[in-house]
């Protein structure tokens, strides 16, 4: 469910991103646009884990299918958002289609590896075939146009990821209250009780996971028209398990916190690699300590906390 | 957020007081892998290149430098990111350093566009050499075809008849073997690529005993070349199949994990710690009073970079704001090369010599690259031609 | 020279298979018993080999360093289940992913602090530092089949271990039946502890093991890991003999996969495309039979028998 207070807090945040143009220049403007993305790809990891309870630890293969959909696109002469942003969206559903379908033969613990299996797979495939640049992976000449109208000015691709950011948030939001998401969270919840009600897995799980794929698939197009360039890595599993700690550093099953745990890893990376180098001893034990000691994430904190509205 | 838009507001502030790039001094934006496995190799670029401009009186052509150093953590995307804030937030003149060929290809993709120079001292993926030559984009490293192309030229030589190619199954992996076929000229026994994570070669080195070849090449950096090399030696192939490759696979970054089972491998490199010129002299010597071991190629390159920086500033006597004379000028200078003569060819690829050294134990026991000959003295890219660049 | 061959193939695929099961056999207990995910079980595999790389060098005996090696890796073991680990069993799946994600970032930027970045070496023994001769035309590194015997005693002792020993039958009990162990009065606190531990050791001896043929590297537990976790699925989570057999055939697929591959594609494409192909195929393999077993059987290839 989500409380009044917290509708209060995303457009506080999602305000306070529209504004960071106006102030930062383009090098904050960029950083908060990875936010978004990175944001938006835990969202869709949310959808997947949080709400339907599936740990998929092979997102990153989704990610990494948006991305070179785009790239490959643009090589082939097709610029435009229009296009590039849906197909990447559309392959993205279609391969977790085939891997969700095989994987929810399966739950728990051989559902986390079945999806990490596939998402190797695809990450060798990937840097193994020389159409795709190999272990190089590829570059795009050029930012998509969205509609004929150039991105290449960061603030206006900054805001187009902002508004797609916006729509993903709300038709979450919608499908999560609907009598589709109500049974999904109950899957989650009670699954034999679920199916002891005439509800089919298949019918909910599924295209829940696809759902959740194709918003990873949408931010990895988002990602490769920002950094203009695909790698292998954007499938690896150490990216698949960047999304899971982002979703349980912002909070799960809330809408704003992937967008929350999404900036305050990317933060929490500026801040640490300026300290030391060796900033990963740090991020390490903080982790864990988040994890073992404030469960709920930070959007979690917000909600306990937020009798005065900040964010 | 309040974090971002508080440093925002700070860093305007900041590019507001101070008139962008005035030639009072040089701004440096230098990247290189500093974590992970590539980070110790990361660390002697750095170390190298500060090495330099200190040996240069903390100035670069003259001006007094602002270096910048950012770590890409050996992944594409970070190395973006750190890219555009060099353009966007410190304003540099110049991007150097760079080490992974992947990671150059990544920056290099995303910065050209924008005008922006890039005097780099790691590898790239061959087209860059050829096709996708640019002119603000300026290599003074090694050069994998190339250096394999003369092993295969040195075989050919000594009379090879079926050499036998492992390599990465990545993009220099196949480029490395290109190069060699390129020089070689004749059919091979046979070649498998291995996958970046594999460490257990004991398939291949089985394989390699059933085509029975008369020599072995191989680019397998990093780790993973060390797990190859230490399997190669116990399965007993070193004496009577001694393996060919670059020094990177086998120098003093790779001695304390290989022991004495680098002991009699002979690599190509376009560099030696032995050659006799006073750059290189005042480069190993300095290096190893501060730093307490014999530098590898990669230092090398990284002092390199440094110098070239050095000539092409003062070339234009210091006047850097005209990016189009300064790259001219990088492109076309004289420079004291730690490797003797060489220069920056037309396709922005350097032309040089390769030498030919085999591991040894000095008079201390320790290992080291003894200068055998000198292979080839003016080895350009084979994909030079197809670069429109002048 | 074919069947010379094919036997390399097979002794390849064994070793790699047995060096596969000595990780995940302490990963199924681990999995099976106290229901943990632990992606941090190759951390004590590269702690293990690089202390067993300096002491060894120092002491100039690979026994000792065999011993200090495993020993710092279970007293380190022992370590992270009471203070990280023992929170999180009542805790969900992705809370331990995420944990210990987080102690494999903080050992391997340690590992790198205390050692640096540079490789150690660490030589075979003398004893075994040649080749043997198993059949005419096959000389076979002495080493590789001393890891296959250690990894096959592992096995044999820890059949023993489980069948005829008091705490193995608390393990048996445990993996069958948490919480009547717990209620038999059995400290199961105590009994986690001594699993995480039994855990730790099996994967610095492979570790150790692996020292004088591969690079002892920050990150060598990881790349390791993830077959591993193949192994434990496929063998049935819980399962040491389920390992043991998935681990075989996991090392087998891989080898053979490799060696094969290229010259079965060799039949039917251009060498061109053989090398663009095979290399992708051949990583690919074990994925492949992993996502076949589970789907075709998802409790694993051995189902647990239940008295």
């Amino acid at each position: 469910m989500i409380a009044g207070r917290e509708r209060i807090s995303v457009l506080l945040a999602l305000g306070l991103f529209a504004l960071v143009p106006f102030y930062g220049d383009s090098f904050y403007t960029a950083l908060a646009a990875k936010m978004m993305i990175f944001g938006l790809a835990a969202l869709g990891v949310d959808v997947v884990v949080g709400w339907g309870g599936m740990i998929s630890f092979g997102h990153a293969a989704f990610f990494g299918l948006g991305a070179y959909t785009v790239a490959v696109l643009s090589q082939a002469g097709l610029g435009d958002a229009l296009i590039t942003w849906p197909a990447a969206m559309l392959v993205a559903a279609l391969f977790a289609a085939v891997i969700g379908a095989l994987s929810l033969k399966t739950r728990g613990a051989s559902f986390i590896m079945l999806t990490l299996a596939f998402a190797q797979m695809l990450f060798y495939i990937v840097s193994s075939l020389p159409a795709l640049g190999s272990s190089d992976g590829l570059g795009l000449a050029k930012r998509n146009t969205l509609a004929g109208m150039t991105l290449d000015d960061i603030r206006r691709f900054y805001y187009a990821v902002l508004l797609l950011l916006v729509g993903a948030l709300a038709l979450t939001r919608h499908l999560a209250r609907s009598p589709f998401g109500r049974a999904v969270d109950g899957f989650r919840q009670n699954e034999p009780r679920m199916r002891a009600l005439g509800y089919r897995a298949d019918s909910y799980l599924l295209p829940c996971f696809i759902y959740g794929s194709a918003l990873t698939g949408l931010a990895g197009a988002l990602a490769s028209n920002q950094m203009l360039f695909v790698a292998p890595d954007m499938l690896h599993w150490i990216t698949s398990g960047t999304f899971l700690v982002i979703i349980v550093l912002g909070g799960q099953r809330t809408l704003l916190g992937p967008l929350l745990g999404a900036a305050a890893l990317i933060l929490l990376e500026e801040v640490l690699a300026e300290i030391t180098e060796h900033w990963m001893m740090i991020l390490g034990p903080l982790l864990i300590a988040i994890i073992l000691f404030g469960s709920r994430g930070i959007a979690g904190l917000l909600r306990t906390e937020s009798d005065e509205p900040t964010a | 957020m309040r974090a971002i838009t508080l440093s925002a507001v700070l860093a305007a502030t900041v590019l507001w007081a101070a008139p962008a790039a005035a030639a009072d001094k040089i701004v440096i934006g230098y990247q290189t892998t500093l974590t992970g496995p590539g980070g110790i190799q990361g660390e002697e670029m750095v170390n190298s290149f500060k090495l330099a401009i200190e040996h240069l009186d903390n100035k670069i052509g003259g001006l007094p430098v602002e270096l910048i150093v950012l770590d890409d953590q050996q992944k594409p995307q970070m190395a973006v990111q750190n890219a555009r804030r060099f353009i966007e937030k410190d304003k540099v003149d110049v991007m150097a350093g760079l080490l992974y060929s992947n990671i150059t290809e990544a920056i290099l993709n995303s910065v050209l566009p924008s005008g922006s120079l890039v005097v780099f001292a790691g590898g790239t993926a061959s087209q860059r050499a050829g096709k996708e030559c640019h002119e603000n984009a300026i290599g003074v490293f090694w050069n994998i075809d190339t250096s394999y192309r003369e092993i295969g030229t040195y075989l050919k030589k000594q009379g090879v008849k079926k050499p036998y190619l492992v390599a990465l199954n990545i993009q220099p992996g196949k480029d490395a073997m290109n190069g060699f076929k390129l020089g070689f000229g004749a059919e091979v026994a046979g070649e498998s690529y291995t996958r970046p994570d594999q460490s257990d070669f004991a398939s291949e080195i089985t394989e390699i005993r059933r085509v029975n070849p008369d020599a072995v090449v191989y680019f397998i950096p990093g780790g993973v070349g060390f797990a190859f090399m230490k399997q190669y030696v116990q399965a007993g192939l070193k004496d009577k199949l001694p393996p060919y490759g670059m020094t990177v696979q086998v120098d003093e970054m790779s001695f304390p994990a290989l022991g004495d089972a680098a002991l009699g491998l002979k690599s190509v490199s376009n560099w030696s710690p032995a050659l006799d010129n006073p750059s290189n002299k005042r480069f190993v010597e300095g290096y190893r009073a501060k730093y307490g071991r014999t530098p590898t190629t990669l230092g090398a390159m990284a002092y390199d970079n440094a110098l070239l920086l050095d000539a092409g500033v003062k070339a234009v006597k210091g006047a850097i704001e005209d990016k189009a004379k300064l790259r001219d000028a990088l492109r076309k200078v004289d420079f004291p090369s730690v490797r003797g003569k060489i220069r920056i060819g037309a396709n922005n690829t350097p032309v040089q010599p390769l030498y030919l050294n085999v591991v040894e134990k000095n008079a201390g026991g320790a290992l080291y690259n003894k200068l055998l000959e000198q292979l080839v003295a003016d080895a350009a890219d084979p994909h030079g031609k197809e670069c429109a660049l002048k | 020279m074919t069947a010379a061959y094919l036997s390399a193939q097979l002794l390849n695929g064994l070793q790699l298979g047995v060096m596969l099961f000595l990780l995940a056999a302490g990963m199924t207990l681990i999995f099976g018993i106290m229901g943990l995910i632990n992606l941090a079980h190759g951390s004590f595999y590269m702690v293990g080999a690089y202390v067993a790389a300096t002491v060894a060098a120092r002491s100039g005996s690979f026994l000792i360093g065999l011993g200090a090696g495993i020993a710092v890796a279970v007293v380190l073991g022992i370590l992270v289940e009471v203070t990280v680990i023992r929170p999180l069993y009542r805790r969900d799946h992705l809370q331990h992913v995420l944990v210990t994600f987080g102690l494999i970032l903080f050992f391997n930027e340690t590992t790198r602090v205390i050692w640096g970045g540079v490789s150690p070496n660490m030589p075979p023994p003398a004893l075994l530092a040649g080749n043997v001769e198993i059949m005419p035309g096959l000389p076979y590194p002495a080493y590789r089949l001393a890891i296959s015997a250690v990894g096959g005693l592992v096995a044999v002792g820890l059949a023993l271990l489980m069948a005829k020993t008091r705490i193995g039958m608390l393990i048996r009990a445990g993996a069958a039946d948490r919480a009547m162990v717990s209620a038999l009065g059995v400290n199961i606190k105590w009994l986690y502890s001594l699993i995480f531990g039994l855990g730790a050791m099996l994967a610095a001896l492979a570790g150790v093991m692996a020292g004088p043929i591969l690079a002892i590297e920050v990150g060598m537990g990881e790349n390791i890991l993830i077959q591993a976790f193949v192994v434990v699925i496929l063998g049935g989570i819980g399962s040491v003999r389920g390992s043991f057999v998935a681990a075989l055939a996991v090392g087998m697929a891989d080898s053979l996969g490799r060696a094969f591959l290229p010259l079965l594609l060799s039949q039917f494409f251009k060498p061109t495309t053989v090398s663009a192909l095979a290399p992708a195929m051949a990583s690919t393999v074990i994925y492949v039979l992993m996502a076949v077993v589970l789907l075709w059987r998802p409790q694993g290839i051995l189902v647990r028998r239940r008295a």
